[in-house]
């Protein structure tokens, strides 16, 4: 998260006790679905101590340290190309089209990215693209550092490095690379599928 | 003798639909507009509406839901013979949300997406 600069905080800080509750039930789904404490205390105006409570409360462990995972690069690899085109499609949508703003559409989205991508997670049964990351992929768009492409063949909207060529831009899903999928397979077929 | 039928199952169809959304818009208003592809000022409407108003409105021999997709995307999803069923899923979810876009009028000639 070194190279981003956190945006100005969406909801003011105040001692509204209903403006407070309404986060906490905010932060508490947000833990739900696997957030990171530094995403928390982006999203809500909680002090730090007592988003750690809330999470050791929810998830009956002490929420996890170290760095957020930064790379840009990894929403370009193939399956998480997908699964990241796939949950800012959902985002763009929860946007346009409903009243939901800022981490509640994040959280709606979320959700609804979970719903479909249940059956293709990984060896350990998360989704492919975490909570945290998919916060990270929103910001990664507030910072320009990624871009929408149209693919010329399905003429789906993808996520792509920004000032990558977009006039020929063929999706992952149309154009697989020839080793795609081999992994998931694998584990796929572990799982009994 | 068929037409009366198939216009019961349109009838039926209908407030079927219709109840459903209102159930899905007052359980999580947000959420159910993305999953019905509703307008916000549609949806509202939809939700003043009591039983006996949506049984009116159900009542006609043309069918309220429309399938979403445009004939290219029915054809991309087709074409999609990636052998998980899941990834399929994905690409529908990613073409319908270039729609509303497209919709929007947000893309350009060139296929960018400012």
């Amino acid at each position: 998260m070194s190279d981003t600069s956190p945006p100005p905080k969406t909801i003011p800080r105040t001692k509204s006790v209903r403006r407070e509750a309404s986060e906490i039930v905010l932060a508490a789904s947000m833990i739900e679905l696997g957030s990171r404490l530094q995403v928390l205390q982006i999203e809500t105006s909680l002090s730090r101590d007592r988003l750690v409570r809330l999470y050791r409360e929810i998830k009956e462990v002490s929420p996890p340290k170290g760095l957020l995972p930064f790379s840009v690069d990894w929403y370009m690899t193939w399956l998480p190309n997908i699964h990241s085109s796939a949950f800012h499609g959902i985002h763009r949508n929860i946007v346009e089209q409903t009243p939901s703003r800022g981490a509640q559409a994040l959280v709606d989205s979320y959700r609804l990215y979970r719903e479909l991508a249940k059956d293709s997670s990984g060896d350990n049964g998360e989704p492919v693209l975490s909570f945290t990351r998919a916060w990270m992929l929103l910001r990664y768009f507030d910072s320009d550092m990624v871009q929408l492409s149209s693919c010329t063949q399905c003429g789906g909207t993808f996520v792509t490095h920004v000032h990558s060529l977009r006039h020929d831009y063929v999706c992952g899903l149309c154009r697989p690379p020839p080793r795609a999928g081999k992994t998931l397979a694998r584990s796929l077929r572990k799982k009994g599928y | 003798m068929q037409t009366a039928n198939l216009l019961d199952d349109v009838r039926e169809l209908n407030l079927a639909y219709l109840l459903l959304a209102q159930r899905m818009l007052r359980e999580d208003y947000a959420t159910a507009l993305y999953r019905l592809g509703l307008s916000d000022e549609n949806a509202r409407a939809l939700l003043s509406l009591s039983p006996k108003q949506l049984v009116k409105l159900g009542n006609t021999n043309l069918l309220l839901c429309q399938l979403r997709m445009n004939k290219q995307q029915v054809f991309s999803i087709l074409n999609d013979d990636s052998p998980y069923a899941n990834l399929q899923q994905m690409h529908t979810t990613i073409l319908l949300s270039s729609q509303s876009e497209e919709g929007a009028d947000r893309t350009t000639a060139n296929g960018v997406v400012p």
